[in-house]
């Protein structure tokens, strides 16, 4: 059964996901309670009109999305912030402009939408070793950094206004938060693609969520089901012929489904 | 630091949050262990006027100072402690224990430089000593009734080490003996320890016994003294005929006719 890594590709795709699965539920278990998952998805979105630009001028694809969603991130904070982020509409805004600008741009530079496919849905089987070079250095400062600091993001999450009255620098916090989502959203799309990124970032947690009695616990629970999701996605894209992005979203899929039933007995 | 023991300093105090005004000219001064009970009606202002001495709205430059200090210049706010309304509204019932939950009271107490040490661990545990809630610390904190959760929030405050602790109306959807006991709680804290304590209630009845000082608030200061001498005239004024939604109590009209223990 350990055939499957023999293959180079699949020694690195399983490098990435792990990568990703860790990444994920760590920026999820905030995100999640904040009821940010649609930031996470407008995020996704204006990520992938970064690589539509970055294809019309012939700039690097990664490095531009990051840099375009780090800048949305912080001017989605801003106006969370004062208010005028009325949650749906405005992020209904940047999901639809976001693919739309990415994919006229793509066209113009008349690419191939084979190459669009993999940044809609990952690419994780094509993965380099030059990627994960980028990659695991960046993945490694986000989970720094989330560590670090994770007793205010706990606070600022868990109770806004009280950790703001005895001086957490939340809107701090809150702007570091975003940058990490920001962070987080353009690695996983080098994985499950940007159409299925808050499915890797939510889920995990949401099942986690539903048998957790501590925030340790919900914590180490959504990373144990993230990284279930993810090797089983891989094994199962492996065999089975499936698109990996898909089958890791689904295999996260079953297990909130199955941990939902378990909870819901007595 | 200047004017020796006064811990909160309001001087025509004024706000609105759009045209109507809210509060209006309001003067007090808070002394170091003083126990102030403010009380009012619904939508009389009693949250919006913590909220400005806690800087979470904007107060008019100049109105307000803390421990001595311009709001605009205070830094320290881990000295001051706060305990908001329906403290309860965690974020879709997110597991968490009641360590877990009074261990983020010391966050505003630590830093970069000054991560979490056994300092730290023993206000904790102290936290919850002085709340009696030590054996639920492993629970999870939607395990715990309405009067244990309420002295988890006391206990997360608690282990802020605050030195002036502001609580509105912190017995919501509690029992009256457990809203008693926690009101004798507070009263301990307050003389014991020395903590300066701003309590918002629903009506003054409540807490007549455990406050050194009442303040009538409905837009406007009514009364500010000792809870004695605050009359019964002023009472009617204060609620003009107005029915009070005791949070968690249903309805009740006010003032209460039991109120008012006399002239001590
Ligand atoms: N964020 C806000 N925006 C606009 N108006 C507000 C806001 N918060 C409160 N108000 C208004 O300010 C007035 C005072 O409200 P506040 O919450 O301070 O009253 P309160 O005395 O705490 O009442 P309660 O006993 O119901 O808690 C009310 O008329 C309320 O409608
Ligand atoms: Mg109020």
């Amino acid at each position: 059964m350990f055939e499957i890594f023999d293959y180079e590709f699949m020694r690195l795709a399983f490098i990435g996901g792990t990568v990703v699965a860790i990444l994920a539920p760590t920026i999820g278990i905030f995100l999640v309670p904040r009821r940010y998952a649609l930031i996470g998805d407008g995020l996704g979105h204006i990520a992938f009109g970064g690589i539509g630009l970055a294809l019309f001028l012939k700039f690097e694809p990664t490095a531009t999305a990051l840099a375009i969603s780090i800048l949305a991130a912080l001017g989605i904070e801003r106006l969370r912030a004062t208010g005028r982020l009325s949650g749906d509409v405005a992020i209904a805004l940047f999901l639809s402009g976001g693919l739309a600008i990415g994919l006229i741009l793509a066209r113009l530079a008349k690419r191939s939408t084979d190459q669009l496919w993999t940044y809609l849905f990952g690419s994780i089987l094509t993965l380099k070793a030059e990627d994960l070079l980028w990659m695991i250095p960046l993945a490694l400062g986000v989970l720094a950094t989330v560590f670090l600091w994770r007793r205010e993001l706990l606070y600022s999450t868990l109770d806004e206004e009280t950790a703001r009255a005895s001086g957490v620098a939340v809107s701090g916090i809150n702007l570091l938060f975003v940058l990490l989502t920001a962070i987080t959203i353009v690695l996983s799309m080098t994985i499950v693609g940007l159409l299925l990124i808050s499915a890797l970032i939510v889920l995990p947690v949401a099942a986690a969520l539903q048998r957790a009695r501590s925030v340790r616990q919900a914590y180490l629970l959504a990373l144990l089901v993230s990284l279930i999701s993810v090797y089983l996605g891989l094994i199962g894209s492996y065999y089975l012929d499936t698109p990996p992005g898909p089958t890791i979203v689904l295999s996260a899929l079953g297990l909130f489904g199955g941990m939902s039933v378990i909870a819901g007995r007595p | 630091m200047p004017i020796g023991e006064a811990v909160i300093e309001i001087e025509d105090l004024s706000f609105s949050y759009g045209a109507e005004p809210v509060l209006e000219k309001i003067s007090l001064a808070v002394q170091r262990g003083d126990f102030l009970g403010v009380i009012g009606p619904n939508g009389g202002g009693k949250t919006t006027l913590l909220k400005l001495v806690l800087g979470l709205l904007p107060a008019p430059p100049g109105c307000v100072r803390l421990f001595g200090q311009p709001l605009e210049m205070f830094k320290e706010r881990a000295r001051v402690g706060y305990v908001r309304q329906r403290a309860l509204s965690l974020e879709q019932r997110f597991p968490a224990t009641v360590e877990e939950i009074v261990s983020l009271g010391r966050v505003p107490r630590l830093s970069r430089w000054r991560p979490w040490g056994s300092a730290d661990t023993r206000a904790v545990r102290a936290a919850l000593r002085a709340v009696e809630i030590e054996e639920l610390r492993e629970r999870s904190i939607w395990e715990l009734s309405g009067g244990q959760q309420q002295r988890a929030w006391l206990a997360r405050v608690l282990a802020q080490e605050p030195e002036l602790l502001l609580l509105d109306e912190p017995t919501t959807a509690v029992d009256p003996r457990a809203e008693a006991e926690f009101y004798g709680l507070l009263e301990k804290l307050n003389r014991e320890q020395g903590l300066t304590v701003v309590l918002v209630s629903h009506d003054l009845e409540t807490i007549a016994r455990q406050v050194t000082k009442i303040a009538c608030l409905n837009k406007r200061l009514l009364y500010y003294g000792v809870p004695e001498e605050c009359s019964h005239p002023i009472l009617e004024e204060l609620y003009a005929g107005k029915r009070v939604l005791h949070h968690g109590h249903g309805w009740a009209s006010s003032p209460s006719p039991s109120q008012g223990e006399g002239t001590g």
